[in-house]
């Protein structure tokens, strides 16, 4: 009798606590944006090598390195080392050995076991027969990942936790019946009704322990989302008429300081301080419209371009890279809309108004317009053609081991040519997707930044402070003419005409590709629609 | 009904313990403990070490796999605890002649004595956290602290095993002391060992908020008065023997006391960049707190009342036991954090100058206290109120596990 009583109020019981437990579990969140991939071509001491970095979502995090090695060198060692940017070479773990991946001649690959949200290089060491030296790869460190649980860890911790409430509970009740029972005796009614009783207010604070332990976690996921998710800096950006007459225009870009200065001033990168990037918001009309500008800066919030292009009307997606002190780099992002009028100087404040009526007249020269229609391409060949050049994507997409993106150059009469070096690079790439939510600045180096790089190896050779300026730098980085040496080492074409995009894509998707490249002294722009896979 | 309560029996020696009783149930004489209590005991121990370990391990070197000896350390003794409860839950519901059988309750179609329904429940626990937390990682990135969820579902899973052998003991004590018609010197050490692992596990799940520097906070006398009473008086009460106080907080020092000693003298590299403090070697958790001391005092509180009417003696003791508590602890902790942050404490005994780890920036702040909200005792007297919880609870679990018989 009394075991079947104990039954049915133990399912009642049951019941209940079921209830509770599915309200408690957490939703299920989605979505996911950003970068997931490092790539550069580097020269390891004498060595031609493509570094892969394929970062980890979260940090603390274990981010995997590759490095291919362009030919069959007869190698020592390889070795890996991060290095934040501020503890440097002192605050870091000694090497890890990269192994050889079976199968894949010249293929190294490692661990980076990435700690902080902050700026690391990872110094990458080759040793062979031919002698030894290394490299160095910027890693911004960003936790980009929006916390999701799959539906069958969702069920297998349910399960586990479902389980485990039944299983305390009938625990608990059986103790309290039987425990102090001697072997030969059964529990009275009384102990019975005592053990449903003190079930009854188990049942109470479990619950109260699992709404805490729900109250807990969601602390810990605002936490995470407010302090430690990583979300690019917003900017309110517009188009102003700065000189009428002229009908000459200017992009105003206008950032968050606090957020902006978060990992130290902002540095020059091959040549610019902020490079920007308009192009217009993918819809069904096959008009394309982009713009790469690079901004000067009126005070430590506000950046303004100059230019004479007219802008059509309509929606902008606007991405702004910046590299900073700490070896940090990032993409600010924005939108602009443009109706029938431009914005006027008159909403300006006076100060800003008088640097922009006495600045408007200088011209970034390096800065380049593209207007036209999408071209029809097929996913595994596309020709961008002019009276000048054309541009072939050769097909190399990410199916291809070598990760790249590969078009070749031709002049009119359809002999291969070189271009001329825009901003001490062979070519710029821009990706980006349809909705926007995914953006690359590439260059035949790969998509980090050079400035960077640069920054890196001064810092861990004692050329460069481990600190950083408040609103401008203190570290002197070298000129691009400077650079141009070292940067042309690192274009990865093969042949005349070739340029070669180390890039890894984060999805399969259909992306729009921006290639620039100057010939005859003027920047040239070829636009393709690639269908690339992850 | 019981005759005498659990105080008039307390001996003041672990040999003169006289647990004879007229009304004889069980004829176990054996004075030794089964072996299984045995096997959960050293799986605890194995546990405390792994935790010692595995903390100390994080601080000293940063990268871990699933594999680390401090791991494995940790699991044998969960894996112990499920052996044991697996035996046991395979004995009582198929041996129907056994001991085991006779003592044991029943859920669904199995029976097992409590004690290891309790340590498979923490084996259970101890399983599910490895999803959940492996989920936290892929979520939130790798651990950086201890108090986080998916711990404290481990931490749950490792209490129960640990006090799931601590209820096979008693189980074990109270039928042998029923059945014995002279005198069964049963040893109560295995229980005290196990209450001392106890309040190790406590102590180090709160150690993120029992650092020296915090030695003057609010939350830290807060944490403390509402947890450690709990195994000084009531698992103490559960051993019956009038010193088990101030062993198991001695027994507690001594493990962490141990590790502060031991740990430090073998190298260590730290693997995680940036390492603000460069180590050589095991970093050790702080110099244990002094709760021998409490223990002590809440021991010399029993002693008196051993004679007394047991309604009487619970309720002077549970008045008083949070008194005593709060004063010694508070007066103990406040001033051994000054010592501790004096550079008298900098040697190897109490080791202050090791127990920082490779990511933390030694500096003046590391040898100060970090807030100290609780200057005066006389404007805190909510202290009082949650060591008062802390001593109910342990009256009750005390009472509990001197009569459990299953």
């Amino acid at each position: 009798m009394n075991r079947m009583q104990l039954n049915i109020e133990s399912m009642k019981i049951l019941k209940t606590i079921l209830l509770c437990i599915i309200a408690l579990l957490p939703p299920v969140a989605k979505g996911h944006i950003g970068q997931k991939n490092i790539i550069q071509q580097a020269i390891i001491g004498i060595y031609p090598a493509r570094i892969t970095i394929k970062k980890p979502s979260v940090i603390p995090g274990v981010a995997r390195i590759f490095i291919r090695f362009e030919e069959d060198f007869e190698l020592e060692s390889v070795s890996v080392q991060p290095l934040q940017w501020s503890s440097g070479r002192e605050g870091s773990p000694p090497p890890d050995l990269a192994v050889p991946v079976k199968g894949e001649p010249g293929l190294y690959e490692s661990e980076l076991w990435i700690m902080t949200g902050s700026a690391y290089s990872i110094n990458i060491s080759a040793k062979g027969q031919e002698g030894e030296g290394s490299a160095y790869v910027p890693y911004s460190s960003i936790a980009t990942n929006t916390p999701t649980m799959s539906l069958p860890v969702q069920i297998l911790l349910f399960g586990f936790l479902i389980f485990l409430v039944v299983f305390l509970l009938a625990i608990v009740r059986q103790t309290v019946a039987f425990s102090t029972l001697t072997k030969d005796s059964t529990p009275s009614k009384g102990r019975i009704v005592s053990a449903n009783i003190v079930t009854f207010l188990f049942t109470g604070i479990i619950g109260y322990a699992l709404f805490f332990g729900k109250q807990w976690w969601d602390e810990e996921e605002d936490n995470y989302k407010n302090n430690r998710l990583f979300k690019p800096v917003q900017t309110t950006s517009d188009i102003y008429l700065v000189n009428k007459p002229q009908g000459r225009l200017g992009l105003r870009i206008q950032a968050p300081g606090d957020r902006l200065y978060r990992n130290g001033p902002i540095i020059s990168d091959h040549g610019k301080i902020m490079h920007a990037f308009i192009v217009n918001k993918h819809s069904d009309s096959s008009k394309i419209y982009a713009a790469h500008l690079h901004p000067s800066k009126f005070n430590r919030e506000v950046f303004w371009s100059f230019f004479d292009s007219v802008i059509p009307q309509g929606d902008y997606h606007l991405f702004a890279d910046i590299s900073q002190e700490t070896g940090f780099s990032q993409t600010l992002l924005g939108t602009i809309t443009i109706g029938q009028c431009y914005k006027s100087l008159d909403e300006l404040g006076e100060v800003e108004e008088a640097w922009v009526r006495k600045n408007f007249e200088s011209i970034d020269l390096d800065d380049s317009f593209f207007e036209s229609k999408a071209p029809e391409t097929s996913p595994s060949k596309a020709i961008w053609r002019n009276p000048e050049f054309s541009l072939e994507w050769t097909g190399k997409n990410t199916s291809d081991p070598s990760e790249q993106l590969t078009f070749q150059l031709r002049d009119s009469a359809g002999q291969p040519m070189n271009p001329e070096l825009y901003l001490g690079m062979s070519a710029h790439a821009v990706v980006v997707n349809k909705d926007g939510t995914v953006y690359t600045h590439l260059h035949p180096s790969g998509n980090i930044s050079m400035a960077a790089a640069q920054l890196a190896e001064l810092r861990d050779t004692g050329k460069a402070p481990r600190k950083t300026g408040i609103t401008e730098p203190i570290c002197e980085l070298p000129s691009v003419d400077e650079s141009i040496p070292t940067w042309s080492k690192l274009n990865a074409s093969s042949q005349t005409g070739e340029i070669v995009f180390p890039y890894l894509p984060p999805d399969g998707d259909v992306y729009r590709t921006f290639v620039q490249f100057k010939i005859g002294g003027s920047v040239k722009t070829a636009y393709f629609e690639l269908t690339l896979r992850e | 009904m019981q005759s005498k309560s659990d105080i008039s029996e307390i001996p003041d020696s672990p040999e003169k313990m006289n647990l004879d009783d007229s009304s004889a149930i069980d004829q176990n004489q054996n004075p030794k403990s089964p072996w299984y209590c045995h096997a959960i005991i050293i799986g605890s121990l194995s546990i405390i070490i792994g935790i010692l370990w595995d903390i100390s391990w994080h601080r000293s070197i940063g990268r871990d796999t699933f594999w680390t000896p401090a791991h494995i350390a940790i699991h044998i003794g969960g894996i112990i605890g499920g052996i044991v409860s697996g035996y046991l839950i395979l004995r009582s519901t198929f041996v129907k002649s056994s001991s085991e059988h006779l003592t044991s309750i029943p859920i669904g179609p199995l029976r097992a004595p409590t004690g290891a329904w309790i340590c498979l429940f923490g084996n259970m626990a101890m399983l599910a956290s490895a999803p959940f937390d492996d989920w936290w990682h892929n979520a939130y990135g790798l651990d950086v602290k201890i108090l986080s969820p998916p711990h404290m579902v481990l931490a749950l899973g490792m209490f129960c095993v640990v006090f799931g052998g601590l209820l096979l003991l008693a189980k074990d004590w109270n039928n042998s002391s029923l059945g014995a018609s002279k005198q069964i010197k049963k040893s109560p050490w295995l229980m005290i060992l196990g209450g001392g692992i106890l309040l190790a596990m406590a102590v180090t799940v709160l150690i993120e908020l029992s650092w020296p520097n915090q030695y003057r906070s609010k939350t830290f006398f807060i944490v403390s008065c509402a947890t450690y009473p709990f195994y000084l008086l009531g698992i103490a009460r559960a051993t019956k023997w009038r010193w088990a106080g101030t062993a198991i907080g001695g027994i507690y020092m001594l493990l962490v006391c141990l590790s502060v000693w031991i740990l430090p003298l073998f190298k260590a590299q730290p693997m995680l960049a940036p390492i603000n403090n460069p180590v050589d070697y095991f970093v050790p958790l702080p110099f244990p707190l002094l709760l021998i001391i409490p223990g002590f005092v809440l021991d010399l509180l029993r002693f008196p009342l051993e004679k007394a009417n047991p309604i009487l003696s619970n309720t002077i003791i549970v008045l008083l036991a949070p008194i005593l508590f709060t004063l010694t602890f508070y007066y103990t902790q406040y001033h051994f954090g000054s010592f501790l942050l004096s550079e008298s404490a900098r040697n190897w005994f109490f080791a202050t100058h090791k127990h920082w780890g490779y990511q933390e920036t030694i500096g003046p702040w590391s040898f100060r206290f970090w807030n100290s909200s609780v200057e005066d005792l006389g404007q805190h007297q909510y202290l009082f109120y949650y060591a008062f919880g802390s001593c109910l609870l342990a009256i009750f679990a005390g009472l509990w596990m001197g009569k459990i018989r299953r």
